[in-house]
């Protein structure tokens, strides 16, 4: 890639923060060494439990607070130490902060008349000017039509309703044609019918003015509705980045499975590829890669798991119903099973003290590594000194023990796997498909085209979806006959 | 049946006091005032007051003065609530209550200690002695409205108006001044209005070329012929404070209909 693509793709990013910390003055870190790149025109929602960071992070972003150390970028200028007077974003506060002694009108017409305008002339010659009062006027009159509220102009903002005043609060700040549009639980103080509502209402909004929005909450729910990336944050740490989708069905640790949505999660046992073992007992499932017996954590979501009455023989294990409650659409249970209680979703209601039997069925099984430390995957030696795996054909130093044709598990420590830019330049091509926070570094997760999963320790942040290449420094794999595996086992 | 005890009887020992002293006075006053010294209806007290225009120039002068201590406080009070409002300062209340403690102290006593401070460090008694005097003796009632207002005003205003593109400057003007108005107009009726009345700080602290409206009501008051005339011209100030009350407080509810509320 060279250096004028490398810079496209950099002013794609139109936020970075980079090794952030910020430390209160009572000595309490809320962000911890915080590292995250949002890209141009998405909608990001920062989500956490109280107190995990995401407000703080966000005031840093709008200049409220000024990080203890670390840097934040908007379209690659440095604006760590900028007021928010200078910063091309605008915040709707959590509690509306709508000025009480202006009017409607005048409130969404407080930034518009701040505003200095650089105008090229004719001549090359830049001229500043302020806005006219008809301009002015125009806009605000748009903003307000925005929000359905065209008519509200002369009223006092304490006449209005909560909701109405959460509207003009986001004209006011969309007024001011900011890249960034910061929100801070702006949803909060609503009632239920009012934010589902509101929640469609700036989805729309978003899809129709393509600014970047950032979206504060702690609300799950609406974060899986209306994003297009979630942040998972919790303790001053980014657990995970992904789509909602993707943090849904593949949670990155036991926090995050545990946040988004309703969650079993349970300690097993990888047996083998594709084979899980927990209580006691073998399930099939779809992962792999992991190593033999490797401890893992799995989470099986309440509505993936399937309960049939007591002697049908279609369950995998039995169970007896301690709880259950019907929550409008589905019974929610809670089934007691070899000591584990499961919460289930079902349709069907099974009442409290029946015996049940359980089924999971493979694909509703997430195995997450506990930890990692070293990727493995299963090859092939292919040449002299080359050994082919996922698709690839890398270098590594022969002893002169392995023959062509052997086949070989591979092991690589996580330092050893080098991202490259291009794909051309790695010996396979691979997708990133997480970028996990560790503290001190980034643990990146890259999917390749042949379905592995590697495992790298980077200083460097990747973006997810980014396409690159890996490559693999000879010394750096080891690798042990198929069959010497098997003996020590 | 059973009596009906309502809890607005609790509030019969006030009304009673307020008719006692209040009310009854108001109406003796208003008596004394439209009568002449045999006990006749006349409205000539009233009248003194507007053909003698060496009256209307003391009333003039006593507005004045408490304009001017008004003025002077306000100037020495805003910077001081903004200050003691803001964060570094807003630490601890010991700060604030250092200013407030002189409330808390009886005028009378003030202003005599007053007196003394000022025989100690030079000042004579004259205008400048009443208007610094009435400065001192009102500022902690300007201060408290003032700071109280700034205290209580949400951040949140402040950081909208930054993220709105308003510098410091810009956002004091346009959105913490204006919101503290309730507290500004509190404060300048704490102070106007009994400074305009003032007695006790012009008889202590001012010589014989000091006469404002309150003396000249005492010395009216003071000779028992002239009673009618005193009891005329207390109701033309009593009906002056009305009017600028009435007139700040409609002011203050046009700025802002927030917390801190005027009196």
């Amino acid at each position: 890639m060279n250096m004028k693509e490398k810079q496209a793709v950099k002013t794609d990013k139109i936020i970075e923060v980079k090794n952030v910390t910020k430390i209160f003055e009572d000595g309490v870190t809320v962000i911890d060494d915080m590292n995250l790149s949002i890209k141009r025109g998405q909608f990001v929602t920062l989500l956490g439990p109280s107190g995990c960071g995401k407000t703080t992070l966000l005031r840093m972003i709008a200049g409220f607070d000024t990080p203890t150390k670390g840097n934040i970028y908007i379209e690659n200028e440095n604006v760590t130490n900028e007021p928010p007077y200078n910063r091309p974003v605008n915040t709707v506060f959590q509690k509306y902060a709508l000025f009480p002694h202006l009017n409607v009108f005048k409130n969404v017409a407080f930034g518009l008349k701040l505003k200095v305008l650089e105008e090229v002339g004719a001549d090359g010659k830049i001229t500043k000017r302020k806005l006219s009062k008809k301009e002015i006027e125009e806009k605000v009159n748009r903003a307000l039509k925005l929000v359905d509220l065209e008519d509200y102009g002369h009223r006092n903002v304490n006449s209005l309703s909560g909701g109405q005043q959460q509207r003009i609060a986001i004209a006011r700040a969309l007024v001011c044609e900011p890249k960034v549009l910061l929100l801070d639980e702006p949803l909060g103080a609503l009632d239920l019918k009012m934010r589902k509502e509101m929640q469609i209402e700036l989805m729309n909004m978003h899809k129709n003015l393509g600014i970047t929005f950032i979206y504060v909450t702690h609300d799950q729910e609406e974060a899986l509705t209306m994003s297009d990336v979630i942040v998972v944050i919790n303790d001053g740490y980014i657990q995970q980045v992904g789509t909602p989708k993707k943090i849904y069905d593949e949670p990155a640790n036991a926090f995050v499975a545990n946040f988004i949505g309703e969650s079993n999660i349970l300690s097993g046992v990888m047996l083998k590829d594709y084979v899980v073992k927990f209580l006691d007992k073998e399930f099939e499932c779809l992962d792999k890669g992991f190593l033999k017996n490797e401890k893992v954590d799995l989470v099986i979501r309440p509505e993936d798991i399937k309960v049939y009455a007591k002697g049908s023989n279609k369950g995998q294990f039995e169970g007896v119903v301690t709880s259950s409650v019907f929550k409008g659409t589905y019974y929610e249970m809670n089934i007691l099973a070899s000591e584990y209680e499961f919460t289930v979703q079902n349709t069907t209601e099974h009442k409290t003290g029946d015996e049940v039997e359980l089924k999971i069925v493979p694909d509703s099984i997430h195995i997450m590594r506990k930890l990692r430390t070293v990727n493995e995957f299963k090859g092939v030696v292919s040449g002299e000194n080359t050994v082919s795996f996922c698709g690839g054909d890398f270098e590594f130093i022969n002893d002169g023990s392995f023959e062509k044709g052997d086949e070989v598990n591979v092991k690589v420590p996580f330092d050893g796997i080098e991202i490259t830019d291009d794909e051309n330049d790695g010996i396979i091509g691979a997708n990133i498909t997480q970028a996990l926070y560790k503290g001190t570094y980034y643990q990146v997760q890259i999917y390749s085209d042949t379905d592995e999963d590697f495992y790298t320790d980077t200083p460097y942040e990747w973006d997810i979806d980014d396409r690159v290449g890996i490559k693999i420094a000879p010394d750096k794999i080891t690798l042990t006959k198929v069959e010497e595996d098997v003996d020590e086992a | 049946m059973k009596p009906k005890f309502k809890r607005t009887y609790f509030a019969f020992p006030y009304a009673l006091l307020c008719v006692l002293f209040v009310v009854v006075p108001l109406i003796i006053m208003l008596v004394f005032a439209c009568t002449d010294f045999e006990g006749n209806f006349t409205l000539n007290n009233f009248g003194y007051f507007f053909t003698e225009s060496e009256t209307q120039i003391v009333l003039l002068k006593s507005v004045g003065t408490a304009l001017l201590a008004t003025v002077i406080c306000f100037l020495l009070a805003y910077p001081l609530a903004y200050i003691l409002a803001s964060s570094p300062f807003n630490k601890t209340a010991i700060l604030v209550m250092l200013f407030i403690i002189p409330m808390w102290i009886n005028s009378l006593l003030r202003i005599y200690a007053t007196r003394t401070f000022f025989e100690m460090i030079g000042i004579e008694r004259g205008y400048l002695a009443v208007v610094i005097g009435l400065v001192y003796d009102f500022l902690p009632f300007m201060l408290l409205p003032i700071y109280t207002s700034l205290n209580n005003m949400d951040k949140s205003f402040l950081e909208a108006s930054y993220d709105l593109g308003a510098n410091p400057i810009t956002s004091f003007l346009k959105v913490t001044f204006p919101l503290s108005m309730p507290g500004v107009v509190s404060g300048i009726l704490m102070v106007f209005m009994p400074a305009i009345s003032t007695i006790g700080i012009t008889e202590m602290l001012g010589n014989k070329d000091v006469y404002l409206f309150g003396n000249l009501i005492n010395d009216y008051l003071g000779e028992f012929y002239t009673w009618n005339i005193g009891a005329a011209y207390s109701f033309i100030m009593l009906i002056l404070i009305a009017v600028s009350m009435l007139v700040a407080n409609r002011f203050g509810d046009k700025e802002s209909n927030v917390r801190g509320g005027t009196i």
